[in-house]
């Protein structure tokens, strides 16, 4: 179903009931595709879960120029609007106390910037200066899907009494532009999970 | 037919004077077949009954129909298992405890189980997850074939579900599938028993598949 993955998130869920032609919005209204998943699991359709890649949800903008993949739930997508995207972690605050607003556990924004990888870094950790942050570690080498190779800065800083971890990388696409990726979160962001999520960032137009 | 009754009644009356007489004058084989009538009817599992006589030799075929008529009861299993549900980054190792429950109705040779499985699975990027299993296994063993082992074969559906956290939050995900399973039970003494069984299933989540080769080693009742 390649229709289903330009300008909008696929999901195992999404991709099961898209099959039948029927909205995802209840569990009732796909259990009918989640059989035919079963079914086809059964009979070895279903992509191998030793693929990492298999389990994870993908925001693709419709110029292709990156594949977004991330694990839904906990991540979710908020907007994806041309080459942005927007997809985060709900907080504890978010999820208990009903607050639609404010920095989530993990916010991360996807967006298509101009210039070089090497200029954007070097705005970036100018920016973070500006805003009173801390450079943890970098600018490192980063890897994502494929072997393409990025640029990325750590940092560190308070957001009211909350300490932040920032994680920017860059990879340089098609065009003379630069993809980057701002990783905004409570925990810490230097982890494996998040080497693992950039590690499936699909960089530039996917290949044939 | 007064005679017929009269006849029939003779006959029954004279049977336990028969067998009397045969032990007073020694007859092993009556003795032997008088214990063995009078000995309580205990149920072995495994859809056999235990014999009193130490080291007597038990039928080669056929289950014997149970006295009370009733089936044999329940075997209760405990036991612990082996598998790997791929984290896709080279872990996926389960260790769990299991207990299950197996009836042999209505035939000894059929066996209809329920499977229950608790334990840790491996994720390699973060702590170890919860995972959570049940099976409905159905299928047959072969009774007196390899006395005191009876192999059996069963086809197998699971459903289950992991807990684990990711990226510092909870979550659960669900899985289910089935497959086939072949293992055994060694009866060690009356009804308890050691046992195993290897199977494969394919199990799906999250839209992935994911093929499941189990053991399981037990103990039983």
């Amino acid at each position: 179903m390649p229709c289903e993955r330009i300008g909008r998130p696929t999901s195992a869920l999404e991709r099961a009931c898209a099959g039948l032609g029927q909205p995802p919005s209840s569990w009732p209204a796909c259990a009918a595709p989640f059989s035919t998943l079963l079914v086809s699991s059964l009979l070895g359709c279903a992509p191998s879960g030793e693929d990492p890649l298999s389990r994870l949800s993908v925001y693709e903008p419709p110029g292709g120029e990156y594949r977004l993949r991330y694990l839904e739930p906990p991540w979710e997508l908020v907007d994806g609007d041309g080459t942005s995207a927007y997809v985060r972690i709900a907080s504890s605050s978010m999820i208990f106390g009903g607050i639609d607003g404010g920095a989530g556990k993990f916010d991360l924004f996807a967006t298509v910037e101009s210039g070089t990888v090497e200029a954007n870094v070097a705005a970036e950790v100018r920016a973070a200066s500006a805003r009173g942050e801390e450079l943890v570690d970098g600018p490192r080498d980063v890897e994502a899907e494929g072997g393409v190779v990025g640029r990325e800065i750590l940092t560190r800083g308070m957001a009211d009494v909350v300490e932040r971890h920032g994680r920017y990388a860059f990879f340089a696409i098609p065009d003379g532009r630069v993809l980057r990726l701002a990783f905004d979160a409570t925990p810490p962001v230097d982890t494996p999970e998040v080497d693992a999520m950039i590690a499936a960032l699909g960089v530039g137009p996917e290949g044939p | 037919m007064r005679r017929a009754l009269l006849a029939s009644l003779l006959l029954l009356a004279a049977a336990p004077a028969e067998a009397q007489l045969a032990r007073r004058l020694g007859d092993p084989a009556s003795s032997r077949r008088e214990r063995a009538e009078s000995a309580p009817a205990a149920s072995l599992g495994l859809g056999r009954r235990l014999d009193p006589r130490p080291g007597a030799r038990r039928p080669r075929r056929g289950p014997e129909a149970p006295r009370s008529g009733r089936g044999p009861g329940p075997q209760i299993q405990l036991g612990y298992a082996f598998y790997r549900v791929s984290d896709g980054y080279g872990g996926g190792d389960v260790h769990a405890a299991t207990v299950g429950v197996f009836l042999q109705l209505p035939l000894p040779e059929l066996r209809v189980g329920l499977l229950g499985e608790v334990g840790s699975h491996d994720y390699s990027l973060g702590g170890d997850d919860l995972i959570a299993r049940g099976g409905l296994e159905l299928g047959v063993q072969l009774l007196g074939l390899l006395d005191p082992f009876v192999p059996h074969v069963v086809a197998l559906a699971s459903v289950g579900g992991i807990v684990g956290t990711r990226f510092e939050t909870t979550v659960a995900h669900a899985f289910g599938g089935g497959g086939l399973g072949l293992g055994g039970e060694l009866r060690l003494h009356r009804n308890l028993h050691a046992g195993f069984q290897v199977s494969y299933q394919r199990l799906e989540m999250d839209g992935a598949g994911f093929d499941v080769f189990h053991l399981r080693l037990f103990l039983g009742l």
